[in-house]
């Protein structure tokens, strides 16, 4: 085997094994599991970027292992895995120091940070999946790896949103099992390749077809919180704030998003969609979760609470983006993954730092919080700015990609929403930024730093600083061939040649 | 090498606002010098710079007049004011935050001058518009609380109007943004609409001026001097670059688009009247200007052959305005906290002369200018309304003049410090001296310096002043039922932030009964007498079944 095989493996592999061993650790042993998770981390980048380097090169990078008749399980590096694989990698660097910091006494590290580790290492097996087989086994690892995380409290609260999220998802992952099995019988379980794989049967089989993808959509549509399946979102938020921030921003909301990417464009492709008239649905439900998770958005007077409605909205703009299928469109839809993904981040470390640091957990409680503390509340103004798609933040390119896209397609009506959805966007988050800035602070903030040398401790500050950064960074350098953005169009020009 | 003069116009504002974060207090005194960049800018007028490497399309810097010209007053009128501040604001506890917005919004309003695309220009316009915000709310209490949501609100409603425009013409274009290729495009009905309304809630001019009035006299006065002065005119600027030169559909919608300024100028004066502040009659009066720069935007449209004199008008405008309207804020400002001395009202009668339309002055020219193109156009038969709107502006200047005095009544007695008096004898002479100093000022001036022309530019002053004797022998005042009308608007805006906050809006989501679900489970395994398979595998096997049966 040579390593162009191996590669995708050892990425996998760089954060379970880390994982599996952290799970035999005792609790006092600090130091060697923040060395295992560092070092994991490390690994992971180093092998990432050196798959990056041989993909926009043209390498392939494939890994296969028979596994079921017909159906082996492939690990396949391309473009399009890579978007995710460098995010979740990035998200989960920052996450990783961003979790030591906020769990530095807390009990029972050593099975919170196993099964991160799996958590990640289920969504990276999963963008690297390279046929609906081995995609389902990670989707399905995932919602094991994420259930005790979400419980990891242990209040009955937390139990209770639990069982909810585990009847979600293990609900959609039947949903997701059931249209994977149909469509073995009719076609085998191929690669996934651009342009999809069922043009020859859209004839034949268009009812079963449909039903297939009705059933994948659903399934999936539950980790992506389309309507009216997000139910479980905003409970799961009684876990963690490093959970809610991966959560949200990669881990399960993403891999939703993305498997309908996959099933969309490495599937179906283009042509079969246009064929069997599934795109409009698909386009229609993204376009009613957008306005309806803005408006659920709107009524919330808990901070978390408000960011995970805001999800609902801005996780739907990559199924608006695809479903939309022109070029520019996807672009859209695909750079909005990786742009979500750090500005919901952001925006998840920064109520996570409100909370540990002062115990602000509602929204009246922010008032004048940014003087007390201006970094955290900086970072959260720039993301709240670019959900809102204020220039030069992240958000915007989104938002310009998906309007020319849905004018490109002819699809003017689109704007609307993307408009109506903005507005609503600065409805729920400009009073944010409002009380943080400008609304008179209540007695505890007179209390200054309290000697402290940063307005938090440093490991909750640090991530919350290079997410922000890199939101309003990869806005500006959107032009440039290493941004998201620019990842984004060689997909495109790669994977759905005109 | 000077090329990159112009990236560092709208930067040095930023690095400026890093310099203030860092080392605090201590740099507030030399803020003002971040607009140097722009002025050398100017001064020099380097070619433009091609930023590729950012993105396709992506290019700042011009060498035409009109760039020039709008980056030159601003670049004066935002260092006036910035000097100014940094005197006036020196005692406010919150000047931090204060001056980490004015530079941002310094910043943004360069950029948008110097923006050659629509990408830079609506980042410096959304910047601008934002940072604004935190300006008009500065002194932090009910009546800026309220004038800010205002403006908040329909900020953020323009900004998204003004993006879906830019996306129709961007789309249009075939996906180019830049302006050079704007120029020659057709535009379309919605495109234009979507323009029209989103860069005109920022120009102000009636009907989209409802924030103008009550925003802009609530903000500290150096504030308020370059929203009015410098802001505004961003909206104007757009317009002027994101529209064809020569369209057939401009051109049949001119002549709306002129009654609406023409009626928004005297509209806006006679209203003006009423308030009973000197800043609100001249933010009032700022919502006049506005109608008057709409008029030539819509004379350019109807007359795309007479386009260089009309564009050298909306120059000379948009430069007299912005350093007249600037200096009348600094003077209200500067009244309400300390006394004059007499020779100093000589100066500040300057810049509102020179609104007014006196001879020799920036804006006398000006309008000399505009009514020498508008007399040969189309609409000759309204120069006699172009007359009213200038009584009606002097009037309402020489309100403001009167208002600023009997604030001297209430003042402390101190004089103004030399921060304070010398940048804004600065812009007050500018109103004067500007004509001899630029010659494009210079050569209309002495173009129209014939008896007719004075004449002219006279009578309606003349009459304002004596209207104004009257007004004042007479004491007439502003009945009492007009003089404390509020504006509908805010009420609005009211209604909608309590919409924000409730929204009636149903719970739309699956919740799974448990108990139930698992109930009916029960029965139908009763019913089938196989406890073994539950009911959801029953259901999967049948979804299965039916695909094996299609794809069999």
């Amino acid at each position: 085997m040579s390593w162009t095989s191996l590669l995708p493996l050892a990425i996998v592999l760089s954060s379970l094994v880390p994982g599996l061993i952290i799970f035999t650790l005792r609790e006092e042993q600090q130091r060697l599991r923040v060395t295992l998770n560092l070092a994991g981390v490390a690994l992971k980048v180093v092998l990432v970027a050196a798959m990056l380097i041989g993909v926009s090169d043209g390498l392939t990078f494939r890994f296969s292992l028979p596994f079921l008749p017909g159906a082996p399980l492939v690990l396949q590096g391309d473009a399009l895995s890579l978007l995710f694989v460098t995010l979740s990698t990035v998200l989960w660097l920052a996450t990783t120091v961003y979790a030591i910091g906020y769990l530095e006494d807390s009990p029972l590290r050593s099975r919170f940070f196993g099964y991160f580790s799996l958590c990640v290492s289920a969504t990276v097996g999963l963008a690297l999946a390279g046929n609906l087989v081995t995609f389902l086994l990670f989707y399905e690892l995932l919602t094991l790896a994420t259930f005790p995380l979400v419980v990891h409290r242990g209040t009955p609260e937390s139990l209770r949103a639990g069982r909810v999220y585990l009847a979600y998802t293990v609900g959609g992952g039947t949903l997701v099992l059931m249209g994977v099995a149909l469509l073995h019988a009719l076609a085998g379980s191929p690669d996934f390749q651009p342009g999809g794989y069922l043009d020859g049967l859209v004839e034949e089989r268009g009812p079963s077809l449909r039903v297939a993808f009705a059933l994948l959509v659903l399934g999936l549509g539950v980790k992506a919180a389309l309507i009216p399946l997000h139910g479980w979102l905003p409970k799961a938020m009684v876990a963690p704030a490093p959970v809610s921030a991966l959560l949200h921003a990669v881990a399960v909301v993403k891999t939703g998003a993305f498997g309908i990417v996959r099933v969309v464009y490495d599937v179906y492709g283009a042509e079969a969609m246009e064929a069997l008239a599934l795109a409009r649905p698909l386009l229609w439900l993204a376009a009613a979760t957008i306005l309806f998770g803005s408006l659920r958005a709107l009524q919330q007077s808990e901070l978390k609470r408000r960011l995970a409605y805001s999800t609902v909205s801005q996780v739907s703009y990559i199924t608006l983006g695809v479903a939309l299928l022109g070029p520019l469109a996807v672009v859209g839809g695909l750079v909005h993954l990786a742009h979500q993904g750090l500005m919901k981040v952001t925006l998840f470390y920064c109520a996570g730092n409100f909370a540990e640091t002062l115990g602000v957990h509602r929204i009246r409680e922010m008032n004048g919080i940014g003087r007390r503390m201006p970094l955290t509340m900086t970072a959260f103004t720039v993301g709240a700015l670019g959900m809102i798609g204020v220039p030069p933040i992240a958000g915007f390119i989104s938002k310009w990609y998906l309007g020319s896209g849905a004018l490109e397609v002819g699809q003017d009506w689109v704007l609307l929403v993307l408009l109506g959805s903005a507005l609503l966007n600065a409805a729920y988050f400009l009073p944010l930024v409002w009380r943080g800035w400008f609304a008179t602070p209540a007695d505890w903030h007179a209390d200054n730093w309290a000697g402290e040398r940063w307005e938090t401790h440093w490991l909750l500050l640090l991530p919350v600083v290079f997410t922000a950064l890199a939101s309003v960074l990869v806005g500006i350098l959107a032009g440039t061939a290493i941004s998201p953005l620019g990842w984004a169009r060689l997909i495109v020009d790669r994977e759905f040649p005109r | 090498m000077s090329v990159w003069l112009w990236l560092l116009v709208p930067l040095a504002p930023l690095l400026a606002a890093a310099l203030l974060v860092w080392c605090r207090e201590r740099v507030i005194g030399g803020l003002w010098l971040a607009c140097l960049p722009a002025l050398l800018a100017v001064w020099q007028a380097p070619a433009p710079l091609d930023l590729a490497w950012v993105g396709e399309g992506i290019r700042w810097g011009g060498e035409d007049a009109l760039t020039r010209a709008w980056l030159g007053f601003t670049a004066v009128l935002w260092g006036s004011a910035g000097v100014f501040a940094a005197s006036s604001q020196r005692e406010d506890a919150r000047r931090l935050r204060f001056w980490c917005f004015w530079l941002l919004a310094l910043a943004g309003n360069l950029l948008l001058i110097v923006a050659a695309d629509a990408l830079s220009f609506y980042l410096g316009f959304s910047l601008m518009s934002l940072s604004a915000y935190g300006l008009i709310v500065h002194p932090g209490n009910a009546e800026a609380r309220r004038a800010g949501r205002l403006y908040l609100q329909l900020a953020v409603l323009g900004e998204m109007l003004l993006l879906a425009g830019l996306m129709l013409r961007s789309h249009a274009a075939g996906g180019a943004f830049d302006f050079s290729t704007w120029r020659e495009l057709p535009v379309d009905g919605p495109t234009l609409a979507l323009l029209l309304v989103g860069l005109g809630l920022k120009a102000g001019f009636w009907p989209l001026h409802v924030w103008l009035p009550l925003a802009h006299p609530v903000a500290p006065a150096p504030a308020s001097a370059v929203l009015s002065g410098a802001m505004l005119k961003a909206g104007i600027l757009g317009l002027w670059r994101a529209l064809p030169q020569d369209d057939p559909l401009l051109a049949a919608l001119a002549q709306p688009l002129l009654a609406a300024g023409l009626f928004g100028a005297l509209y806006a004066a006679l209203l003006g009247l009423c308030a009973s502040r000197s800043k609100a009659v001249l933010a009032w009066s700022s919502v006049s200007q506005m109608g008057w720069l709409l008029m030539i935007l819509a004379l350019a449209w109807r007359h795309p052959a007479q386009e260089m004199l009309l564009v050298t008008a909306l120059m000379l405008f948009g430069v007299h305005h912005g350093l007249a309207k600037g200096a009348l804020f600094l003077a209200a400002g500067m009244t309400h906290e300390a006394r004059l001395p007499n020779a100093a009202w000589l100066l500040l009668a300057l810049p509102a002369l020179a609104l007014a339309g006196l001879p020799l002055s920036t804006g006398g020219t000006a309008k000399a200018a505009l009514k020498a193109v508008w007399y040969e156009g189309a609409f000759a038969a309204w120069l006699p309304l172009l007359s009213l709107a200038g009584f009606a502006t002097s009037i309402l200047l020489l309100r403001a003049l009167w208002l600023m005095r009997l604030d001297q009544g209430q003042a402390p007695k101190r004089r103004p410090p030399p921060a304070q008096w010398l940048p804004w004898a600065l812009l007050c002479s500018l109103s004067l001296l500007l004509p001899w100093l630029w010659p494009a000022l210079r050569r209309p001036m002495l173009e129209h310096l014939g008896l007719a022309d004075l004449w002219a530019l006279l009578w309606p002053l003349l009459l304002a002043v004596v209207a104004a004797e009257i007004a004042v022998r007479r004491g007439w005042r502003v009945p009492r039922r007009l003089a404390g009308m509020r504006s509908p608007a805010l009420g609005l805006s009211l209604r909608l932030k309590r919409l924000c906050t409730r929204p009636p809006l149903p719970e739309l989501t699956l919740h799974p009964d448990r108990a139930g679900w698992r109930r009916r489970e029960r029965r139908w395994n009763h019913l089938w007498r196989r406890d073994a398979l539950a009911l959801s595998a029953w259901l999967m096997a049948l979804v299965l079944c039916l695909g094996w049966v299609w794809g069999g």
